[in-house]
């Protein structure tokens, strides 16, 4: 697997571990049931601390999209195909909200930014419940 | 909480009129990275040279694997590998000899898996060592200090003058190290990139006081950077209390703070300023920010 | 600067100032203690300098030499090459090459001439001559440094051998049968040694040519024999079976052939050629057995410094982390230096009584020995045993005095400290020159002459051996017992052959002495107790320790 991750960037590793895991398993690189390369491995291909690759691993869990199994590794869920479906009737969804932020005459940018600021009110709260 | 591995104590140091090492105390705990950064001078080498019993502490107590290097040398280098910036190894040996003598010290040493290492490095074992590369001596040093499977990886300044290839080789190492159960790695390295990608927790010294040390992910969420816009050019940087550091010109000043102790918008409106940018700093800034105070 | 001759003439020159004011210091001051030996002598006594002159002579030749020592090492420590940084510069390698030459040789005769007066004073050599040999050294100990340079600090090794070949073609003329043959004559050996030089300088000059222009092979292609050598006696490549072991190996290679490397190449360059050319003479030949036998201990003093140091080859006192690092106590690390010095010894006592041994059973004069061996057989009550048993006395205590002096120094050289180390240094140069200068030949005979002077001595020596062993007990008490219990046997064994030595000679010379000779049986036996260090020895991983972890 050839991911470049960029550690000088804005975002943490572990999400960007995520996103590009996230797009593989999407494109069907990575397909439904098969498994991912041990945190080992991964970590030693990435060169990046193997708690890093935990972390996204149980973020993906989390999600939903892999099941850690004890013992044997880290799969795609079978029912990644259902998150395709999930995806597909999440776009008109997306394609209204933006309508409606366009018609309020706010440029790319704006857009861009709210939405960023949004999801890291959200992700600020989800670290903080997860670690309460 | 697991016994610390490392438990340095309020160690100081001076070397003449220079302090090298002021008030340091910090804890590594088993099974992590820990990065060791800091500016040319000061003070890694000097603490690394501590744990490893090279020089005597004149203030505070340094206890590898609850033992004191100095007193015990024998009991704590035997689980230790070490892997120095120039590794003074002796010219006139060959590769086969300096392992085969090395050997001899560790009685856990993996004879299959040095000689993998070796394969793998590309090393000659009938080649003196006086005529390797540079980065070929750093790669036999390596599988000096890695073979036998350490319990703590020291490391300072591994990487310096290397080319990418032996850098790459020795990042391996160290998380090789660190997925066995247990092994804990130490390093001291100003390169950052490599500090950022493989630490867990990260330490910097500045003049031999230790700046902070704690987990990588709290550093980088303490740590804001926030781009001010004034109306009026400013001639002198503006005074941000609680700021780290504020550099700039003009109408355009960045702000490194801690996130905990400053509210971006409060202080922008005191100032006068509007807030352009907000985001989290990357270490070379949170660093350069540290460095320059 | 006028000109590039210049600008590298004054390169040499403020490199080298101190050194150059020391040189004159030191003619100055010679000519003063000649003026003034001189001048308190006899009129009509043999005018010859006095060995201090001589040895101050001697210095500042050294030093003159240390100035024009032009080489510049890129980095490690030690002797370099030829300064690789005037490659770049718009002059000819000629006369890069023949600058600090033609220097020298101006350097060094001026020096002659200004010590020409207290040297020649003696007329055996005239000083054409001696100029010619002079020239002849500086030329060869540059281009030694140059064109060698892989050689490491094996060149200084090999200068010394020129210049000991040098000494000896000097003394060649004066030799008997006097007036020398065609061949010995002073004109042909001057001719022979200068063309020699040329022969040499032409060399370097295109040596250094090549390397200049990029082509740097080696002219000598030694080193690949070497490898193979090394690859054939390489032995068992099977894992060492403890630290200790592996610790040996490490020092055996980094130095334990030197002592015997020395003793071999000066029997071999100096003993072996004087002996054939006085084998009719058999008192100077049993003189010539005397100092091949006194050599190994002399040779130990200066390999015992560089021993007392934690790296042999380094100017570093400091403990190499490559050996700090180790998971060794310092006790073994002291145990094992000890042992490598007493397997060098046997190794050099070895090539010693094996050269011994074919020399006096070929080419030998045995007049004078076979002389001694019937006056000891027939003191002995005719017992040839005994005899060999003396021989075998001589042979063990010269062992155990070479052994001595090779591990005596290691409790402060291993301390880390360039003060201690210079200091040893200069206490061994001082006793020497003290020795030249109060003729302490003499010594031994004034003290037994008359017994009221030695009784001191039996005093001094009964409370040093008080001292010492109350030392050793010191030194020793936190040693591991296996180190204790082998060393304490070395120890035993040591003494117990001096302490046999000194009792035959006492019995042999007693008959020769006026009374109280059961004092000077005391002394001997004291002296003897005195001779092994041991509290030295214990103190040597202390002070390991000390450097190894630096408060």
């Amino acid at each position: 697997m050839t991911l470049r991750l960029n550690p000088a960037s804005g975002t943490p590793l572990y999400v960007q571990l995520v996103e590009r895991l996230k797009h593989s398993i999407a494109t069907g690189a990575i397909k439904a049931g098969e498994q991912l390369p041990s945190v080992r491995k991964m970590a030693e291909d990435l060169l990046i601390n193997p708690n890093t690759v935990i972390r996204a691993y149980r973020d993906l869990e989390g999600e939903g999209i892999v099941e850690l199994r004890h013992g044997s590794g880290v799969f795609v869920q079978q029912s990644v195909e259902a998150r395709a479906d999930v995806m597909r009737k999440a776009e008109p969804i997306m394609r209204s909200a933006l309508d409606r932020l366009e018609s309020l005459d706010l440029t790319e940018d704006d857009v861009r930014r709210l939405m960023e600021n949004e999801l890291a009110l959200r992700r600020d709260a989800q670290r903080r419940k997860r670690r309460a | 909480m697991p016994e610390p591995v490392i438990a340095v104590d309020h160690l100081s140091r001076s070397f003449g009129d220079k302090q090298a090492l002021s008030d340091v105390s910090l804890a590594v705990t088993p099974g992590c990275v820990f990065g060791l950064v800091g500016e040319n001078g000061a003070g890694k080498s000097t603490l690394i040279k501590h744990l490893l019993g090279l020089w005597r502490p004149q203030t505070g107590t340094v206890r590898l694997f609850g033992l004191d290097p100095v007193a015990d040398p024998v009991a704590v280098l035997g689980r230790i590998g070490y892997l120095s910036e120039e590794p003074d190894l002796p010219g006139w040996m060959q590769v086969w000899e300096l392992l085969r003598y090395t050997q001899a010290f560790y009685p856990k040493w993996d004879t299959t898996y040095a000689e993998r290492l070796r394969e793998q490095f590309g090393l000659d074992p009938n080649a003196r060592i006086k005529t390797l590369s540079k980065g070929q001596r750093a790669r036999l040093g390596l599988i000096a200090a890695e073979a036998h499977r350490p319990e703590l990886l020291i490391l300072d300044e591994p990487s310096s003058g290397l080319d990418p290839i032996v850098r790459r080789d020795i990042l391996e190492a160290i998380i090789r190290t660190v997925t066995d159960q247990g092994r804990t790695v130490i390093f001291s390295s100003h390169l950052l990139d490599e500090v950022e990608r493989v630490s867990d927790h990260l330490a910097m010294l500045h003049r031999g006081a230790l700046r902070f040390c704690a987990p990588l992910d709290d550093i980088k969420a303490r740590h804001r950077r926030i781009v001010l816009h004034f109306e009026r050019p400013q001639q002198d940087p503006p005074n941000v209390s609680g700021a780290i550091r504020v550099a700039g010109t003009g109408r355009e000043w960045t702000v490194i703070c801690d996130a905990g102790k400053i509210h971006p918008a409060a202080m922008a409106r005191h100032l006068g300023a509007a807030v352009v940018d907000d985001t989290t700093a990357s270490l070379d800034e949170i660093f350069v920010a540290h460095a320059s105070n | 600067m006028t000109s590039p001759t210049a600008a590298l003439l004054w390169q040499i020159w403020r490199q080298h100032r101190e050194t150059v004011a020391a040189v004159i210091l030191l003619t100055a001051a010679g000519r003063v203690v000649d003026v003034l030996e001189t001048s308190g002598r006899e009129a009509g006594a043999p005018a010859d300098s006095s060995p201090l002159t001589v040895l101050l002579a001697m210095l500042a030749f050294l030093l003159l030499l240390g100035v024009f020592n032009y080489t510049e090492s890129s980095g490690d420590r030690g002797l370099g090459s030829f300064p690789r940084r005037l490659f770049t510069l718009p002059v000819t390698s000629l006369r890069l090459v023949t600058v600090p030459v033609l220097a020298g040789i101006a350097s060094i005769e001026l020096l002659y001439l200004l010590w020409l007066d207290p040297l020649s004073r003696d007329g055996s050599l005239s000083p054409p001559f001696v100029a010619v040999l002079l020239a002849a050294m500086v030329v060869f100990y540059l281009c030694i440094l140059w064109s060698l340079e892989r050689a490491g600090s094996l060149r200084l090794v090999m200068f010394g051998v020129i210049a000991v070949a040098l000494f000896v073609v000097g003394m060649l003329p004066t030799l008997a049968p006097t007036p020398p043959p065609r061949l010995r004559s002073e004109a042909v050996l001057g001719g022979l040694v200068a063309g020699l030089a040329v022969a040499a300088f032409l060399l370097s000059w295109r040596h250094i040519a090549r390397v200049r222009d990029g082509d740097d092979r080696s002219a000598f292609r030694v080193q690949p024999l070497l490898a193979w050598i090394a690859e054939a006696t390489a032995g068992s490549r099977r894992a060492f079976a403890t630290p200790a072991a592996a610790q040996f190996w490490f020092e055996w290679r980094s130095s334990g052939m030197v002592l015997p490397a020395l003793v071999g190449l000066q029997l071999l360059i100096v003993v072996m050629p004087v002996s054939w050319m006085v084998r009719h003479d058999a008192g100077q030949t049993f003189i010539i057995l005397l100092a091949a036998l006194a050599a190994p201990i002399v040779l130990a003093v200066p390999v015992g410094i560089a021993f007392a140091k934690p790296t042999f080859w380094s100017e570093d006192l400091a403990v190499p982390a490559f050996v700090a690092v180790r998971p060794l106590s310092s006790a073994d690390i002291v145990a094992v230096k000890v042992t490598v010095a007493a397997l060098s010894t046997l190794l050099a006592w070895l090539i010693l009584l094996v050269f011994v041994t074919v020399w006096l059973s070929s080419w030998g004069n045995l007049d004078s020995l076979s002389r001694l061996a019937v006056a000891l057989w027939a003191f002995h009550q005719h017992s040839t045993a005994a005899v060999y048993g003396i021989a075998a006395l001589v042979a063990l205590a010269g062992m155990f005095l070479t052994w001595r002096c090779h591990v005596s120094r290691l409790w402060s050289g291993l301390l880390g400290m360039r003060l201690m180390l210079v200091g040893s240094i200069v206490s061994i140069v001082t006793v020497v020159i003290a020795g030249l200068v109060f003729e302490i030949q003499q010594l031994p005979g004034w003290l037994v002459a008359d017994p009221a002077r030695y009784a001191p001595l039996s005093w001094i020596a009964g409370v040093a051996v008080i001292a010492k062993y109350w030392l050793a007990a010191y030194a020793w008490r936190g040693m591991p017992p296996r180190y204790l219990r082998a060393y304490l046997l070395m120890w035993l064994a040591g003494t117990a052959s001096f302490l046999a030595l000194g009792l035959v000679v006492w019995g042999m010379l007693r008959i020769y002495l006026p009374l109280d000779a059961d004092r000077l049986r005391s002394v001997v036996i004291l002296l003897a107790l005195l001779a092994v260090p041991l509290a030295r020895v214990g103190l040597a991983p202390s002070s390991l320790t000390w450097n190894r972890h630096r408060s």
